[in-house]
């Protein structure tokens, strides 16, 4: 067995033009090797897909997927003319755009702040700290905030009223509660989304700096005129990636951080799809809704991809 | 930068640094104070809590660990709870790198018949995603509701992650394997014995990710399972969360430390022990990591 596989591989140098089957047998046991893989993402990630049939049936739960009657585009009808689902729309994409606007930058600008630290040891205690929310589950960080924001106790509420201003209930109030929630994923995620540009800006060469230090320029003139402009197309990427991923706008944190009382500005598509699909049991309408989201997310994602290759950047994929 | 030789500082580069300086200094501050309450409550005695709880911040005179304590003595849900997440935590995670391997090899192969076609079908799951109830359908339908691998199949292969692991192999040089292949070495005895081990830093990150997911999923737990004795920690954390913090919602402006003091105080303990094990374990990692995300941001 083992020397059949040797001689096969010497084989494989000698003929590069071997014949498809006999490539294919002489690779028998990459296929092998791949079946695990194949099989859980074909059960797991294209049966779903699949199984987004029942998104075009009237699901009875006593005749399961297959018995149910078909009924056309009734759930989609029915899921347009819903009047929460508007604003559940428009929750997705304002949460998402909010995220975007205020949630990108501040990477950057901490790999630059980062960047210019000549103290190794800081830098990796600074690195270590602001990674370190990354890794804390969504339920700890609600309870954080839930904590901090406390309108009784809280450590914010305390402040404002020793300020002489009237408590906040920050999670339970519509004018904020967005607020709280692009302000915690951007605590989350900062450290996290700025190694990307951490490992771009270690790329670049430092003969530039030397050069730039000799005509005398400050740290702050280097800055803008060296770092900034070599980190452009890393940031042209991730900022497609994130336009891309723009209705995914962060299940879990809403999911563990919204109430009743906040339905208004913070229930989106996916927490809308769990309600109604695994609370009160409407799958063929949650997988409707389920369904739309998919294929807006996708177009988002492939018409970023189209984006950037128009840019002359690298394509995404 | 790193250059920086006997060049003078200015005046208007030491104003820059010390800046720089200020704002990462409170940056660090603003990530860490959230937990500050925490830790401290958790370790102040009931009586103190009780006695202080109109302070900004609790701070223990006589700190203790007795809440801790409390969490692991008791023979209680918490401690099972601890038990599932450990459980899934080590099993999923092996499993996970070990799919995650015999995936991503094969397919850094360049001869490999049919690799850009195995590779679109893997790559088309991350552009399009499969819904919530669809997935939940399958999982119930194959049986696995309430048995503790509907937390570790279904997400038994990350595609993304396996992307890295695929760049990283992409990269170990070839005369390496060619001569294991002369020592008369299988494709799998290959991988095992001489890829697999000079792959290390790819491993321990993609490990870590594949642990920390485990370690911080509360949801497959809400969709899959309803017997609470198979709950790991997140979920059944978020379920006491949630129950304490209702009064709240319910507009009860009356102390809440007054109403359970205790509790709180066994809350935070439980909070911590959730986030001790991966505070200690990824700074050691994080070299690797920052490593393992470069690679797999650079296209493959």
């Amino acid at each position: 067995m083992v020397n059949a596989a040797k001689r096969s591989k010497r084989k494989d140098k000698q003929h590069q033009k071997g014949s498809l089957l006999r490539s294919m047998a002489k690779h028998r046991n990459y296929y092998i090797m791949l079946i695990p893989g194949l099989l859980a993402v074909t059960i797991f990630l294209y049966l779903p897909i699949l199984g987004n049939f029942i998104a075009f049936k009237d699901y009875k739960i006593f005749m399961g997927p297959f018995e149910s009657p078909w009924c056309g585009f009734d759930n989609f009808i029915r899921l347009f003319e819903a009047d929460q689902f508007a604003q559940i729309f428009k929750n997705t994409l304002i949460i998402g755009l909010y995220k975007l606007i205020f949630g990108f930058p501040i990477p950057i600008l901490l790999a630059l702040l980062l960047n210019e630290v000549q103290c190794q040891p800081f830098k990796k205690t600074v690195q270590t700290v602001v990674y370190l929310p990354h890794f804390i589950s969504w339920v700890v960080i609600a309870s954080l905030a839930t904590t901090l924001l406390s309108p009784n106790d809280g450590f914010l509420n305390s402040v404002i009223q020793s300020l002489g201003g009237d408590p906040i209930f920050f999670m339970g109030d519509s004018n904020y509660f967005r607020g709280v929630l692009v302000i915690s994923d951007i605590w989350k995620e900062m450290g996290w989304s700025a190694i990307v540009y951490l490992a771009a800006l270690s790329g670049i060469p430092t003969d530039m700096y030397e050069a730039a230090t000799i005509d005398g320029a400050s740290k702050f003139q280097k800055l803008i005129y060296i770092t900034l402009p070599s980190l452009i197309p890393t940031i042209v990427i991730m900022l497609l990636l994130r336009v891309g991923s723009i209705v995914n706008v962060g299940f879990e944190q809403v999911f563990t951080m919204y109430s009743q009382p906040v339905y208004d500005v913070a229930d989106i598509i996916d927490t809308y799809v769990y309600r109604v699909g695994i609370i009160d049991v409407q799958y063929g309408f949650a997988t409707a809704a389920g369904l739309f989201k998919s294929v807006i997310a996708c177009f988002m994602v492939v018409f970023c991809n189209w984006l950037a290759k128009r840019a002359g950047q690298e394509s995404l994929f | 930068m790193r250059t920086r030789k006997k060049v003078k500082q200015t005046k208007a580069d030491l104003v820059f640094s010390t800046f720089i300086y200020i704002i990462l200094i409170l940056a660090g501050i603003c990530t860490l104070f959230p937990f500050l309450d925490v830790v401290l409550t958790s370790i102040t005695p009931t009586e103190e809590i009780v006695k202080g709880a109109k302070n900004l911040i609790t701070i223990p005179t006589h700190p203790t660990l007795s809440h801790y304590e409390y969490v692991f003595r008791g023979n209680n849900a918490i401690l099972r709870a601890m038990g599932v997440t450990v459980f899934r935590t080590v099993v999923g995670t092996l499993l996970s790198l070990l799919v995650t391997a015999l995936t991503a090899y094969p397919l850094s192969k360049r001869s490999l018949p049919f690799r850009n076609g195995l590779m679109k079908y893997f790559f088309f799951t991350m552009i399009f995603t499969a819904g919530m109830i669809p997935t939940f359908l399958v999982v119930r339908t194959l049986g696995l509701t309430d048995t503790i691998w509907a937390f570790i199949l279904p997400g038994v292969l990350n595609v993304y992650n396996m992307i890295i692991m695929r760049t990283f192999f992409m990269g170990v040089p070839e005369e390496l394997e060619e001569a294991a292949r002369i020592d008369g070495c299988g494709d799998f005895k290959i991988l095992f014995q001489i890829v697999l081990p000079v792959s290390k830093p790819v491993l321990a990150s993609i490990g870590l990710f594949y642990a920390v997911w485990h370690w911080n999923s509360f949801f497959d737990a809400v969709m899959y399972i309803t017997d609470r004795n198979l709950w790991p920690l997140q979920t059944l954390l978020r379920e006491i969360l949630l129950t304490t913090s209702t009064s709240e919602l319910l507009g009860n402006t009356g102390s809440l430390a007054d109403a359970t003091p205790p509790s709180t105080a066994v809350i935070d303990a439980t909070i911590m022990i959730s986030c001790i094990p991966i505070m200690l374990v990824y700074p050691f990692l994080q070299k690797h990591f920052a490593k393992g995300v470069m690679v797999g941001s650079i296209k493959g």
